[in-house]
């Protein structure tokens, strides 16, 4: 049997269709990775733009008087966001910065009560400033920014916060644990020293505390969440629950804005850019019979001694090998060309990843090659599942160009069918649906209700039965024509 | 001992019943001509024989296998090129080549380099067979089906579609091989005249059905020894030889059935009635006549 593999192995790796996919698969990711390159100043055009687009706005209204409640609200709006971008312009205030989240949120209410006043010809100041008064706070400000320390600012929030938790008068269970967590916070931030700011830490613990809320509230309604919530549900539950486990064992550390993971970017190879795995995989498994059959070299194959059935298996093998070396070249190449672009960027990457494993009731945290392995051998099970489902049609039909087509069609129908899942509730049960195991694995909850684990299991193993033993069935049977 | 057996095999694709008990043994160093019409189950019956078509009923047996029960052992001692040499047009020669040795297990360089030059390849072996002629597919199919060292080798029209240089070469390497490696050839044509030079033994097929099956010296045995002689003219030449088969293709040519011992009376007879002979050979029967004798037939095509 392993010298049948070898040889199809040998023949596959020697057609020019198997050559022009490695060639092909190269070059278009080498060559989205060149246009990201060249073309990527993203950034630089939504600055320009935005303070451009402000004064636009700006210039469009002020030598009017005759402004409606909507057009005084956009000019106020346009104010605020004008003097904030003018004020990081001419400080030179870095992207990203914590001098910049200092402007566009400390500093935001001062922008908003001045430009009222010009907008309005009035305040609503609580403290009924005067423009004067306000100028004159805003160039404080200003001047506290020159010598801003973004921990001191943290520190004075969370005595503020103790101060406003001892004087609070209603006392409830809900506002205790959220003024923990706010607190938890904030003594994170400065042990950590992470200064509020846009970067990807920061902003997870600002994500932590709007939904801690919402998580509070799923928490007590736990067994009573309706069907169409779940997944908001699912999702808050998932966040908080790695949030605290970051913060528990100080995962989050000062970081750039977006913060590539490794962990992620190595598996993203098999999931992302899956297309061209199935590409290749379809495009083996419907030719590494059926051409045989129809160049005429299966005869020469099949007077060999060794069994039909044998002959088809390792058939059926030397694609699962292919699928794997397609998977391990499309890995490599999707990995090198996010090292380059991430690197172009000057980003840091993070080399583990946390995910809630609703399976297991908690946060298991992942590595580079455990995170891969359980990707890979999650999406063999689909990738060989299609790969078997073709390989079965091919023997049918003997037709490459045929059973390519019933390939993709499958591939495409799957999403398709997926709109009808409400109306009929056996599709999860079809073999596409059940080797999608992916959520299993990373003990995420189910996309379909019906699929738990013994369901994908006996579905799968009696799928991979029933198209093996077809295709031996009908390669069995099969007469080799005269020409 | 027979090594090849075939026992009234049939069979039908779909109403249309294509072989009726077709029976035939082949034995060593046999080279068996399988002949008969284009249609007439040729193919059929070798496919059959190589398990590549199911049979209806009958049995065949390889070396002492038998085929449905014993498949691997039955085909292992085989070699076959059937309608066209199946080979991979991608690959060089010798790549085919050695996935073929590799399949069989225990064939060295040296061997694989020996029968590229018993095939006439050693030039070309590592061109793409996409660059080959037909004539050196049809080679590099031969040299394939014999990789194995088989005691039995199926040629399914060998010649078909090649030039009349390459039938030679063809022809020329398939009697070598019977006459160094001592096989039993089963070869199938639809041409009596391409193998009665070589054929040891010849199974005559006709609408599915064995019509004859005898040594080859059997069939050449029918063959009445016959003498062209080319003359200035054969007026009265009928009447001269009344008691003789006598035919007159033209005005210059007669043929006489007649034993070589007559041959000096004849010219005797011919002279002295102011003949004059310009030439005189034997023709021999061709196999197609031959056949056409014992069966009584009109033609086999």
């Amino acid at each position: 049997m392993s010298k049948l593999v070898y040889n199809e192995l040998y023949k596959l790796f020697h057609k020019r269709s198997t050559k022009l996919y490695f060639v092909l698969v190269f070059l278009l990711l080498t060559l989205s990775l060149v246009i990201v390159l060249k073309f990527d100043n993203s950034e630089e055009i939504e600055s320009n733009y935005d303070i451009n687009y402000q004064q636009s706005i700006i210039d469009s209204y002020k030598d009017r008087n005759d402004l409606n409640d909507d057009e005084k609200s956009d000019y106020l709006g346009a104010l605020v966001e004008h003097d904030k971008l003018s004020l990081i312009k001419e400080k030179g205030i870095k992207r990203n910065s914590p001098e910049e989240a200092y402007v566009k949120d400390n500093m935001s209410q001062l922008f908003y009560s001045k430009n009222f006043i010009i907008v309005y010809g009035y305040t609503t100041d609580v403290n009924n400033r005067t423009l004067d008064d306000i100028n004159a706070e805003i160039d404080k400000e200003i001047k506290k920014l020159e010598e801003l320390d973004p921990i001191a600012v943290i520190k004075d929030e969370l005595s503020t916060l103790n101060k406003e938790i001892v004087c609070l008068d209603i006392k409830s269970e809900f506002c205790d644990k959220y003024f923990d967590i706010y607190k938890k916070v904030l003594e994170y931030r400065i042990e950590m020293n992470i200064p509020k700011s846009y970067n990807a830490a920061s902003m997870e613990l600002e994500r932590y505390l709007t939904e801690y809320p919402s998580y509070l509230q799923y928490e007590k309604d736990k067994g009573r969440i309706k069907e169409e919530e779940k997944d908001t549900y699912n999702e808050i539950i998932s966040f908080n629950k790695t949030m605290e486990y970051k913060i528990e064992h100080k995962l989050l550390t000062q970081s750039s804005v977006v913060q590539p993971n490794m962990v992620e970017i190595v598996s993203s190879g098999l999931t992302d850019m899956s297309i061209f795995i199935v590409i290749g995989l379809i495009m083996i498994g419907a030719s590494v019979l059926s051409e045989e059959f129809e160049k005429g070299t299966v005869k020469l194959l099949l007077v060999k001694p060794f069994t039909r059935n044998k002959i088809l298996i390792s058939k059926i093998i030397a694609s699962i090998i292919m699928i794997v070396i397609f998977c391990l070249y499309v890995t490599v190449l999707n990995t090198v060309s996010s090292i380059i672009y991430n690197n172009y960027l000057g980003m840091s990457f993070i080399y583990s990843l946390c995910e809630y494993n609703f399976s297991l009731h908690k946060v298991v945290e992942y590595n580079i090659f455990n995170y891969y392995i359980l990707t890979f051998i999650s999406q063999m099970i689909y990738f060989i599942m299609l790969d078997l489902i073709v390989i079965c049609f091919s023997t049918l039909t003997t037709s490459t160009a045929i059973s390519i087509s019933f390939g993709f069609g499958l591939f495409i129908g799957t999403g398709i069918l997926t709109e009808f899942v409400q109306k009929f509730k056996w599709i999860p049960l079809l073999p596409m649906y059940t080797s999608d195991m992916i959520n299993v694995f990373f003990g995420q909850p189910p996309t379909y209700k019906i699929l738990t684990l013994p369901v994908h299991v006996f579905f799968n193993i009696f799928y991979v039965i029933l198209f093996i033993g077809l295709a031996m069935f009908i390669f069995k049977k099969k007469d080799i024509k005269n020409q | 001992m027979s090594i090849v057996k075939v026992e009234s095999i049939n069979k039908s694709f779909g109403k249309k019943k294509i072989l009726h008990d077709v029976s035939f043994e082949i034995n060593e160093g046999e080279i068996l001509g399988f002949i008969g019409p284009n249609g007439a189950g040729k193919t059929t019956t070798i496919k059959l024989m190589l398990g590549l078509q199911s049979i209806d009923s009958g049995e065949v047996y390889i070396n002492g296998y038998n085929l449905r029960k014993d498949f691997e052992k039955a085909i292992e001692k085989v070699g076959a090129i059937i309608e066209s040499p199946d080979v991979y047009m991608y690959l060089s020669g010798r790549e085919n080549l050695k996935l073929i040795a590799n399949l069989y297990g225990g064939i060295s360089k040296e061997e694989l380099d020996e029968l590229i030059k018993t095939v006439g390849l050693e030039k070309r072996i590592d061109d793409k067979v996409s660059k080959y002629s037909l004539g050196m597919r049809q080679r590099l199919g031969i040299a394939a089906s014999i990789i194995n060292k088989p005691n039995v080798l199926f040629l399914d029209e060998p010649t078909n579609g090649l030039d009349p240089q390459g039938i030679i070469e063809v022809r020329d390497l398939i009697v070598k091989l019977a006459k160094e490696r001592k096989m039993a050839i089963l070869i199938s044509s639809h041409n009596l005249s391409e193998l009665d030079s070589f054929i040891t033994d010849a199974c005559i097929i006709q609408n599915g059905k064995v019509v004859t099956n005898c040594p080859i010296k059997k069939l050449k045995s029918l063959d009445v020894p016959k003498y062209r002689f080319k003359v200035n003219k054969v007026k009265g030449i009928k009447t001269l030889f009344a008691n003789k088969k006598i035919e007159v293709p033209d005005d210059e040519t007669f043929e006489l059935e007649i034993d070589k011992k007559e041959i000096n009376s004849i010219l005797k007879k011919l002279i002295s009635n102011d003949y004059e002979v310009y030439s005189l050979f034997k023709v021999s029967m061709s196999l197609e006549e031959a056949f056409l004798k014992e069966t009584g037939g009109n033609s086999i095509e």
